[in-house]
């Protein structure tokens, strides 16, 4: 074919096929595969377009704010998994207990028999949750300081007066009758002997409704022990599937062929008092808290008339200094959401369905320590709100929002680290208030101005 | 027809790839943009002229009134390569970017005697980008008056092409005179995007600031038109002149910035100056000839951007060179190529740091025909010398491989 073309043609075709090939390469090295990557030459031409450097201010006045309390009804307060004693500053709590022996006297078993002569011992058994198993150990790094949970306290064990009604709690320490006994313990399974006689009272009279209070020798400190409801084993220092988990009472007797028996008696019902609780004020003058276990979440919303329109926010962050000193319990996450004012103001409870549904622009920060003071000393937690600012700016709802402070509930997936969800452990984030010269809350937004804007 | 078909593919194929470019120059940074007009390979190796041309074995479109005479239909295509260094006083780059600014078509009807052009023709470019570092201060919160600098990476891209389809028709009186017109459809685009990113080196190393990015975009149209004439003096000197009207671009210019909802819009209006050139070919012997062509555009006179105006100067390029004509000798070999040569000298429409810039460019080509003269491929190729450190702070050094195809076809 070839030879045909260049005999009809001479070289010229010859040469184009050659020639256009060569060049089609040429142009393929010329495509730019080989270029440099952009470096600073061509600077030295100022481009029109000319960015405005950006700005940075502080925010502290609150127009609002407020506390909620979120209400899960599968998780009702008289179900919860574990139970608190002892005292932190203002706050305290006792134990409250309800067994029930009627019918059980006749299915301990034909050769067993509890009466005062074969009652080897009653023992009480406290299983302290696993959120606590590290109480009393320093952190590693010596230059932070970690409060330390009591370990020992006085258990005192009196008779209520009353049969035990949970649904009052929490709410005040129920009327005593008597003074059953106390013991000095602390660690992981508190073991509190208990005098064969009162057992015996209880037995015969088929029920024994008790009150586990903190003795004034107790050391300072809110611990959490397993209920019977208890369903996170994983928290149980001893939990076994099909083990009796909350607050039991073991009795030893010892029958006619003098071999020993332990028949153990799980509680019935059990509930904390919280007989003492902090609630938070009206304004965050004197301080504010997010406090786990009652789901009791702050909200507050900034006056943002500082900002211009037409800005891209940079970066916003939401700054609350910790009062580690009144804080306490395990790690928990910190988050923080944007959710409509009307949701929240004036609304004591709200359902943890609508939460879900009302909340959005979530960041936070995970295994948050409320009682860890950093090496430099500086209590400031930060949250990233610049999406939630930006919105605000940008107009995107016309609805008010406002900013909310939670606990790492499972709609916030991205924080929901911890094992247990917010109502299981008691941990109270304080956040020192608006009133603090040096310590109030505030919004620290950078932004920059749109130049082209009008 | 097979061998035909493939050099057409393979140049097709490359040419028709070539349509974006990753740089060009740093003289596109600014102002309209640098010049992409390229008729052709066989015009730009001879150093740019071709208003005098009236060859229509490889029809010109730098003078529409150069294509009657055609008695096929033609189809040209013209791209180039390049590889360039610019360097100012940070460093250098090399940049490699491939350019398709023309594709142009020609009818002939009445025997040839008139021709109807339509086409594409690249006439400017913005592209070129940039990124430097850069740090900005801001004050600490609560800090007492305490900054601290917070670096980032500057990252600066221009880009769009200013393009025009011309609707022409050309027409040969006589022997002696043809004239040509178009009506040219103007569009184009001028993108400027500036990005501010910023490391994570803040106080807390909480969260790195958002990147800033804001663009400004300005979509121009408009219509110009062009007449053109050709006159034969004699067998061997050819005048040619070309005029295209001052005209109005109509643009409308977009603003925004990541981030933020909405963008800023108004429309403004500039005044392109009148273009004018005019150009002539002597044959020296029966198969050498000269030739010069001379272009201005007085962009003194541009309006309706204050911030181009004050640097706005006249426009112009001085082209010149010879060409050794294609002969068709049985076995003549590499006596048949024709070979060019020239050199041009053009000012840039624009000063910088109150200098006028000139881009000086030499250039050599040759080309060959295709099958029973149904075609020419022709190859040129340039080194371009744009500016200077001295006198603007950043120049740039090319060389540009420009490669062109024209087929002929009988139409009816």
């Amino acid at each position: 074919m070839l030879n045909r073309v260049l005999e009809i043609n001479g070289r010229g075709v010859r040469c184009a096929v050659l020639t256009a090939a060569a060049l089609a390469l040429g142009l393929g090295i010329f495509a730019g595969c080989t270029s440099d990557q952009s470096n600073p030459v061509g600077t030295v031409i100022p481009p029109e377009l000319d960015l405005i450097d950006p700005t940075l201010v502080t925010m502290k006045f609150l127009e609002n704010q407020g506390t909620v309390t979120i209400v899960d009804d599968d998780h009702p307060f008289d179900l919860s998994e574990v139970l608190y004693l002892g005292f932190k500053g203002d706050e305290a709590s006792s134990i409250l207990l309800s067994y029930d022996f009627s019918g059980l006297q006749d299915s301990v078993g034909a050769d067993v028999t509890i009466s005062p002569s074969t009652i080897t011992s009653v023992t009480m058994y406290l299983y302290r949750t696993l959120g606590y198993a590290d109480v009393g150990q320093d952190d590693d790094d010596s230059d932070a300081t970690k409060e330390i949970f009591p370990g020992w306290k006085n258990f005192e064990i009196w008779s209520l007066a009353d049969t035990l009604a949970t649904s009052a709690y929490p709410g005040i320490e129920p009327a005593t009758a008597d003074f059953i006994t106390s013991e000095d313990d602390g660690g992981e399974v508190i073991s509190i002997n208990i005098p064969e006689g009162d057992f015996i009272d209880w037995w015969e009279t088929g029920r024994a409704d008790l009150m586990i209070r903190a003795g004034a020798s107790s050391e300072e400190g809110l611990i959490g022990y397993a209920s019977r409801d208890l369903q996170l084993n994983s928290q149980h220092p001893r939990a076994l599937a099909g083990t009796t988990v909350g607050v039991t009472v073991s009795v030893t007797i010892t029958d006619s062929d003098d071999i020993e028996h332990v028949i153990v008696f799980p509680a019935t019902k059990d509930v904390s008092t919280f007989h003492q609780l902090d609630e938070p004020g009206d304004t965050f003058t004197d301080g504010f808290m997010l406090r786990t276990h009652f789901r009791r979440y702050p909200w507050l919303r900034f006056n943002l008339d500082a900002l211009p329109d037409n800005i891209l926010i940079n970066r916003a962050i939401l700054r609350c200094a910790m009062d580690t000193l009144a804080g306490y319990g395990p790690l928990e996450a910190a988050v923080v959401s944007e959710i409509a004012l009307a949701a929240v103001s004036g609304v004591d409870t709200l359902q943890l369905a609508d939460l879900e549904d009302a909340v959005s622009v979530i960041s936070g920060q995970t295994n948050l320590d409320p009682t860890y003071i950093a090496a430099e000393q500086r209590p400031w937690v930060g949250f990233n709100v610049t999406s939630a600012i930006q919105r605000h700016v940008n107009g995107v709802t016309e609805d008010e929002t406002c900013l909310i402070l939670t606990a790492g509930e499972d709609v916030f997936s991205n924080y929901d680290v911890v094992l247990w969800d917010p109502e299981f452990y008691l941990t109270r984030f304080q956040f020192l208030g608006t009133g603090d010269p040096d310590f109030a809350p505030y919004l620290e937004v950078t932004y920059t101005i749109f130049s082209g804007g009008q | 027809m097979l061998r035909r078909r493939s050099v057409a593919a393979v140049v097709l194929t490359v040419l028709i790839a070539a349509v974006t470019a990753s740089a060009q120059n740093p003289f596109a940074l600014t102002n309209i943009g640098v010049d992409l007009r390229s008729s052709d390979a066989r015009v730009d190796g001879r150093g740019g002229w071709g208003l005098a041309e009236r060859d229509t074995l490889t029809p010109s479109f730098h003078n529409l009134a150069s294509l009657p005479g055609l008695t096929r239909l033609a189809v040209v295509m013209s791209g180039y390569g390049e590889r360039a260094v610019a360097e100012d006083a940070s460093g250098s780059r090399m940049t490699s970017n491939v350019r398709t600014p023309s594709l142009r078509t020609a009818l002939p009807f009445l025997g040839g005697r008139g021709v109807a052009t339509v086409g594409f023709r690249a006439l400017r470019g913005t592209q070129y980008s940039w990124v430097e570092d850069f740090s900005i201060t801001l004050p600490i919160p609560d800090g007492g008056g305490a900054t601290e600098d917070i670096d980032g990476l500057r990252t600066f891209q221009r880009e769009g092409t200013q393009f025009e389809v011309p609707l022409g028709v050309a027409w040969r009186f006589d022997d002696r005179l043809a004239v040509g017109a178009s009506l040219n459809l103007v569009n184009g685009l001028l993108r400027e995007r500036l990005s501010e990113g910023f490391y994570d080196n803040t106080d807390d190393g909480l969260l790195p600031l958002r990147t800033n990015s804001e663009v400004i975009e300005d979509q121009l149209n408009s219509v110009s038109s062009t007449v053109s004439a050709l006159v034969s003096l004699s067998e061997s000197l050819h005048i040619g002149a070309t005029y295209t009207t001052a005209h109005n671009w109509d643009v409308t210019r977009t603003r925004d910035m990541n981030g933020i909802p909405g963008d800023v819009t108004i429309d403004y209006q500039v005044r392109i100056p009148a273009h004018w050139g005019v150009g002539a070919a002597v044959g020296v012997t029966e198969r050498w000839r000269v030739g010069f062509d001379y272009e201005s555009q007085a962009f003194s006179g541009f309006t309706g951007r204050p911030d181009w105006e004050g640097v706005m100067t006249d426009s112009w390029c001085l082209s010149a060179g010879v060409e050794r004509l294609e002969a068709f000798q049985r076995r003549g070999g590499r006596d048949n190529l024709p070979l060019r040569a020239g050199a041009s000298l053009r000012r840039l429409p624009y000063t910088i740091n109150g200098q006028t810039i000139d881009e000086r460019r030499i250039s050599v080509g040759t080309g060959v025909p295709l099958r029973n003269q149904g075609g020419h491929l022709d190859v040129a190729m340039s080194y371009i010398m744009t500016g200077s450190l001295d006198d603007h702070g950043v120049q740039d050094r090319a060389w540009r491989l420009t490669l062109s195809l024209a087929g002929l076809e009988k139409w009816w």
